[in-house]
């Protein structure tokens, strides 16, 4: 039957890029934009920072437009040379790995916290990352429509929780518009592209499309529902906290459904249903970094793409382990998105220019 | 370089990795394993050496003949031979069969009596210059079924499957007639699939009839019936159903060619196809799925699959399947669609509920007390008081009771399997309660539980969701909420995974085509549902002719 080849169609891609976008940053975001924009006028930096994002994108579906069927790991290296190549092929490998232990460690932090107090950190990483090696196991089609079947339902329970929130909404909270001027939405935007990262792995998705020419539709439809999600994220936590008490939320998302109740449903707080999705939410993402870092080992030391699934466990684990505290981690946090910024605006334009220079096309 | 030695030498860093490596590897092998065992199974069996047993021919005198299969088949006593004079030549002749099996009215009014009786207006010269057989095949014996073998082992086949079979001296021929007495009982309708409303009929243990019942659900010429035999020994009939003209043939390769892989001496129910047939022999859900419903079958080979009968048992075999489709029965089809729609939803919420309520229950009251509204927690607490066990091991008794309780039910003769579950109801709903080893409201939970797993239409679907249960109920106890989030991540992965012939598991969850959502959760009015399914690939997509 013809469904058994590694191709991923469209919908696939769209749901395995939108997984990818939504991630820790829905629990963190609202604070590290808040100490740094420092207005209300946080909104504003969220829709911007999505716009860069997407134009940055365009670029990055140009780039592996002009080379089908190939993977960052395979065109940089007719890009740049082999030596060059394959320090970037490290690169990107490396910003996989970081991306997906930030994203474990962060995800074993909140449920250490919030439901199981007593069981050790370690444990509850390493369940995750047998799980996801399960999932690996099955190669990229099992992975995406994995994440076709779970990403609409949890966008939708994501979305419909946040938005419970408006029952303390004030709209005083959200005003002034541009009380300071331009200045603070433009420092907003470096926590905006931060949380943003993901996208870069558009770089390795195209080359499994089945059509590859609607990129551009993946692309625009999933940042723009990201984008959506956090500017409702972001609107309704500033609403609800004004922009002085967002800054002192460790988990601002969370506070947030903590802050509200319904009485008489079985489940007066919903912060244990919107726990789940977002850990679901976070194994997606984590998921994916396996995936791209896999994929990429194997390709630039030529093993078998199952064996290096199980070469990476330890060391995502490890540099998972790393970060002593929450403070540690965060910072390691904030160098993954310098280097995502790297990999989704800088190293697509320069590549670009590169190749129209040349005049490269992949034949 | 302290910090990092520090580092490493924590327990959680080497151990963890340790663990962490150790556990997927093994269970990688030893899976590799268990697949590898069946593979080699069937492969050791494929080398089809078919031990060409000496095969004899009809000799053209009788005595050989009858030696031979005396030889062979002798020391049967139902096996009779009846010796009498051909009427015509005036010639011996024997006539064959099994005492019991055979339509004994039909065989003396239509078999013996025309050759015993003094031809009148036979000409003598005719037969002689035509062949013997074939003059007593056209003129004289009044049989629309039969034929002829020139074969010992054939007749001896045919003599076993309870056709008849004639040795008349000097012919290097047999004739076989079919007249096989059909045991058959009057069409019921089928016990497992009950519908309110729909056709009273299932399928029956002959597979003749069972052709036939399908038949007359359609009139399209492009409905194949393509019959073949399995099992070595007892060679049983199997038929592979389809239409032709929207079937894949890819689809429709691969059901005949794993079929083939089939070599067993016995094949009873269609149980032993759907098992060897099936694409991951280590997983908990049903790939094939099996209905004693001939509506159910038409409705799937219209859709574009294959549907296989076997002889002797009422169940047929349906592939692929998804698992939505393990959760739809005719009458969603036959009644009003809003209402089907509503009900269709209480079955995936009764899905859930067998599988994750109980273990819900369990993270709730041991793991996270302050997720509950404080007024229930507070009952919880109450009427938990006294009772001596971890909230996992009551639940597990009481599983275990419940489920002990419905295997008794089914197997003792109704009007005491009904006393079982009432004297069962009265001990664990009061007396356990009474001697506090359970709590009252672990009782209400396990009821809503087993209730809801009778809601599941497809009784092999039900079986491995009992036993997912129980999976969920140890990851809930070891790691809460977060195992049940794991495990429901597992189940989505392992159904993500697997395949039914090459269709996924989870397919129409998989936005694989929007035309085909609309027959998921919710039933869409049948004028919107245009076209057969995407995920099959068939050949002709429209319902409804232009």
């Amino acid at each position: 039957m013809n469904i058994g080849t590694n191709q991923i169609t469209t919908t696939q891609t769209f749901a395995i890029l939108g997984s990818t976008l939504v991630a820790v940053g829905s629990f963190t975001f609202p604070r590290a934009l808040a100490t740094d924009v420092g207005t209300p006028d946080m909104w504003m930096s969220v829709i911007l920072g999505g716009l860069i994002t997407f134009l940055s994108g365009l670029f990055v579906v140009k780039l592996s437009q002009q080379f089908p069927k190939q993977t960052f790991f395979q065109f940089n290296q007719i890009i740049v040379g082999k030596y060059l190549g394959w320090g970037l092929s490290l690169g990107f490998i490396i910003y996989a790995i970081l991306l997906g232990s930030f994203e474990i460690r962060a995800m074993g932090e909140v449920t250490k916290f919030y439901l199981l107090e007593g069981t050790p950190l370690s444990v509850l990483m390493i369940c995750m990352l047998w799980v996801g090696t399960y999932l690996l196991a099955g190669g990229i089609n099992a992975m995406a429509r994995l994440f076709e079947f779970i990403y609409p339902i949890t966008i939708f329970i994501f979305l419909l929780v946040v938005m419970l929130g408006i029952v303390n909404f004030e709209i005083d909270n959200v005003r002034p518009v541009l009380g300071n001027g331009v200045m603070p939405i433009i420092k907003g935007l470096v926590p905006t592209l931060l949380t943003n990262s993901g996208m870069e792995f558009l770089l390795v998705w195209i080359a499994f499309m089945k059509r590859p020419k609607q990129a551009t539709k993946v692309l625009r439809w999933g940042v723009f529902l990201t984008v959506f999600i956090y500017f409702v994220t972001i609107i309704i936590t500033t609403g609800v906290f004004s922009v002085e008490r967002l800054q002192v939320e460790t988990w601002p998302t969370l506070s947030l459904i903590q802050s509200y109740e319904f009485k008489g449903v079985f489940i007066e707080r919903f912060e244990s249903v919107f726990l789940v999705v977002w850990i679901i939410q976070i194994f997606a993402t984590y998921a994916v970094c396996h995936y791209i870092a896999a994929l990429g080992v194997a390709d630039i030391f030529k093993l078998k793409y199952k064996k290096t699934v199980y070469f990476l466990l330890p060391i995502l684990y490890v540099v998972a382990l790393a970060p002593s505290d929450l403070n540690q981690l965060s910072s390691l946090g904030s160098v993954i998105g310098y280097i995502s910024i790297s990999f989704s605006l800088v190293i697509p334009i320069f590549l670009l220019i590169i190749t129209k220079l040349r005049g490269l096309k992949s034949e | 370089m302290d910090s990092v030695l520090a580092f490493i030498l924590r327990q959680e860093v080497y151990f963890g990795t340790f663990m962490l490596i150790a556990i997927p590897v093994t269970l990688n092998i030893s899976f590799k394993k268990l697949i590898e065992l069946r593979k080699q199974a069937n492969n050791s069996r494929s080398p089809l050496t078919k031990k060409k047993a000496k095969t004899q021919d009809v000799s053209s005198l009788l005595e050989p003949n009858i030696a031979f299969i005396k030889s062979r088949l002798g020391i049967n006593t139902d096996i009779v031979f009846r010796n009498f004079n051909l009427a015509i030549l005036n010639r011996k002749c024997t006539l064959v069969y099994i005492d019991g099996f055979v339509n004994k009215l039909a065989m003396r009014q239509f078999v013996v009596e025309p050759l015993m009786s003094k031809p009148c207006n036979h000409d003598q010269q005719m037969i002689k210059t035509s062949d013997v057989i074939a003059y007593l095949i056209d003129n004289v014996i009044p049989i629309i079924d039969m034929n002829t073998a020139t074969s010992l082992d054939d007749s001896i086949y045919n003599i076993l499957s309870g056709c008849p079979v004639l040795f008349v001296d000097g012919e290097a021929k047999c004739i076989i007639f079919k007249l096989k007495k059909e045991e058959t009982r009057s069409i019921d309708e089928p016990v497992t699939e009950a519908l309110v409303r729909g056709p009273r009929m299932g399928f029956l243990e002959n597979l003749r009839d069972n052709t036939a019942l399908l038949r007359s659900l359609s009139g399209d010429p492009n409905l194949t019936i393509v019959e073949q035999e399995v099992g070595e020994r007892t060679k049983r009939k199997l038929a592979i159903v389809y239409i032709s003209d929207i079937v894949n043939p890819d689809l429709l390769g691969e059901v005949k060619e794993r079929i083939a892989t089939i070599q067993l001496d016995n094949v009873p129910e269609s149980g032993y196809i759907e098992q060897i047939i099936e694409d991951d022999y280590l997983s908990l859900f049903p790939q094939i799925q099996s209905t004693e419903r001939p509506d159910r079958v038409m409705g799937g080979i219209l859709e574009g699959r294959v549907a296989i009968l076997l002889d002797g048992t009422p169940f047929a075999l349906i592939v692929p399947v998804t698992f939505s489709m393990m959760l739809q029965t005719p009458e969603d089809y036959y009644e009003r669609w809003i209402s089907m729609s509503l009900i269709r939803l209480l079955r995936y919420a009764a899905i859930f509920i067998t599988v994750f309520l109980p273990s819900f229950y369990i993270a709730l009251v041991s793991f996270h007390q302050g997720l509950i509204p404080t007024d229930l927690a507070l009952a919880i607490a109450n009427s938990r008081v006294g009772v001596p066990f971890p909230s996992f091991i009551e639940a597990l008794i009481m599983e275990a009771a419940i489920e002990m309780l419905r295997e008794a039910g089914l197997r003792l003769p109704k009007p005491i399997g009904q006393t079982v579950g009432l004297v069962g109801a009265i001990i664990i709903g009061e007396a356990a309660v009474q001697a506090g080893l359970v709590s009252p409201i672990m009782i209400i939970v396990v009821a809503v539980t087993a209730i809801s797993s009778f809601v599941t239409p497809q009784y092999g679907l039900g079986i491995g969701l009992r036993v997912l249960r129980i999976l969920a109920m140890f990851c809930s106890a070891t790691l809460g909420l977060y195992g049940i989030t794991l495990f429901f991540l597992m189940l989505l992965i392992h159904g993500s995974k697997l395949k039914s012939f090459g269709v996924p598991y989870i397919t129409p969850g998989t936005i694989y085509s929007k035309d085909d959502l609309k027959d998921f959760v919710f039933r869409f009015p049948l004028f919107t549902m245009n076209t057969r399914p995407k995920e099959f690939y068939p050949k002709n997509n429209k319902r409804k002719p232009k």
